[in-house]
């Protein structure tokens, strides 16, 4: 554990005097959005639930929950995830 | 793109029927099979769209997970070719079709020469042929920049040669050169008079002038003559006897050339009414339309008779072509009716006068050379009928009369 924090550390360290994004270094969730109609989300560790209603995305430390109406997954791929409908909230459990 | 490829990689919509979907979805993201267009239809159901090339690994996700799966529709390119399949030889002759055209197109099936006036067709063709460039060759095969040079080298009197495809024509565009304007003489050649005049200067080039200021000419006289003789024979014959000519030693003959400005009279009687009539068009036009079939003829537009008093009719006929050289034996013709209005100039003696000397004053202008211009002009008055003018006018003008003519012809040496 302590050496799992260190390596956090000093990740989060490099990204800062390296200046470098922080979902390369630290997978990190990216996500962006279109309006409410689109959401496109990268680094997902995969999907705990799905329906038209609500949506619960695995992530890097934790979960991203999508609640919605009508919601779609138009694609998904090892490393990214589209969504798209009616999205109302997105809520992160990290 | 991503559509593009699904499109030949061909797709399935598929239905999953089971209770572990979640696991279903993630299991088939993380063995690199991607769906596409999920959609919740129920509580242990959901559709999706897979590639065709990732399906088969989805049979090992469903047995994991329990769940089942259907497909509901296929479509794309894979699916495309199977119907194509079944109908191989219908596709495989469009396929044919539109090659053996391609095919037919990259051949030369025209060569057209543009441009040509002076130079013959037949031997720029035959240049053109001798680079390959004939109708029912292979256009790649030939190289356009080469003919050009060889029709540029090979051809005489040609300023540019341009060779280009246009389909499947060929189109050899030709500038011939622009030969000086004058044509060249061979041999010598006299300068004789191009009218009746008096000689008031002479200028003489090259030759041997034969009349003097003051000297009058008619027309065709010899002015300058090109043949030279020794002047001491000259001399002698003025001393000898007239009537014994004794043999002239020609010293050589010359293309004679020189200006003789001459007085020249041009004279006219002019008889012109005092006052004019005519009629003018009124700009009022009625157009009728008939069609005539042998002998009969039938009005299909426009009013039936000439509704004007005083007009000029003009007909044009218009035969359909159906195609090429194909008649119909119909003609359309269109008949035009121009209203005229009769009208009257009232003008004074004078007047009439006046633009009877115009008149004449434009004719003989535009007989005359560069650089000639009129001396004087004088307009006598004449006994004339009534309503009329009669005037005799006499323009005078100094011009060169010079004309140039070979030997061959029967002038005196």
């Amino acid at each position: 554990m302590a050496w799992e924090r260190g390596k956090e550390r000093l990740q989060k360290a490099l990204s800062g005097f390296l200046e470098m994004p922080k979902d390369v270094l630290m997978d990190y969730p990216k996500l962006t959005m279109i309006g409410n109609v689109q959401l496109v989300l990268e680094n997902h560790r995969g999907i705990i639930e799905y329906s038209e209603e609500k949506m619960r995305i695995m992530v890097t430390g934790g979960q991203i929950e999508i609640v919605g109406e009508k919601l779609i997954l138009k694609t998904i791929l090892p490393e990214e995830l589209v969504v798209e409908g009616h999205i109302k909230q997105v809520r992160f459990d990290i | 793109m991503r559509n593009w490829w699904s499109f030949w990689l061909g797709f399935l919509r598929i239905r999953i029927e089971g209770k572990q979907l979640e696991k279903f979805i993630n299991l088939s993201a993380s063995r690199g099979v991607p769906l596409y267009d999920l959609r919740r239809e129920g509580p242990e159901r959901m559709s999706a769209k897979v590639r065709l090339d990732g399906f088969r690994s989805l049979r090992h996700v469903a047995r994991k997970t329990r769940s089942k799966v259907r497909i509901e529709n296929r479509a794309g390119f894979p699916f495309v070719m199977t119907v194509m399949k079944r109908r191989r030889s219908l596709y495989l002759g469009a396929l044919l079709f539109v090659f053996t055209l391609y095919m037919l197109s990259t051949f030369i099936w025209a060569v057209d020469v543009v441009g040509n006036e002076k130079v013959d067709k037949q031997e720029i063709l035959q240049v053109a042929h001798g680079q390959g460039v004939q109708v029912g060759r292979w256009k790649p095969a030939i190289d356009l920049r080469e003919t050009e040079r060889a029709i540029m080298n090979n051809v005489p009197g040609l300023e540019w040669v341009g060779v280009y495809a246009r389909g499947t024509r060929i189109i050899i565009e030709i500038e011939e050169k622009v030969l000086p304007q004058s044509p060249v003489v061979e041999g010598g050649q006299h300068v004789v008079a191009a009218k009746e005049g008096v000689i008031q200067r002479l200028l003489v080039l090259v030759g041997e002038e034969k009349v003097k200021e003051g000297d009058k000419v008619k027309k065709g006289d010899l002015l300058i003559s090109g043949l030279i003789y020794a002047p001491e024979n000259r001399l002698e014959v003025q001393q000898q006897d007239q009537d014994k000519l004794p043999d002239k030693v020609l010293l050589e003959k010359v293309q004679a050339k020189g200006e003789v400005w001459a007085q020249v009279w041009y004279e006219t009687m002019i008889e012109e009414p005092i006052h004019l009539e005519g009629a003018l068009p009124t700009g009022d036009v009625a157009r009728q339309w008939r069609i005539k079939w042998r002998n009969q003829e039938i009005i299909i537009k426009g009013p039936s008779e000439n509704p004007f008093e005083v007009s000029k009719e003009e007909v044009s006929i218009r035969t359909p072509l159906l195609w090429r050289n194909l008649q119909i034996p119909v003609e359309l013709l269109e008949k035009e009716f121009y209203e005229l209005r009769p009208y009257r100039q009232e003008r004074s003696a004078e007047e009439a006068i006046v633009s009877a000397q115009e008149r004449f004053q434009r004719e003989v202008k535009a007989t005359l050379t560069p650089g000639a211009r009129i001396l004087r002009e004088m307009v006598v008055p004449q006994p004339a009928d009534p309503g009329m003018v009669k005037v005799k006018i006499t323009i005078e003008t100094l011009e060169d009369i010079a004309k140039t003519e070979p030997f061959t012809s029967s002038t005196p040496q």
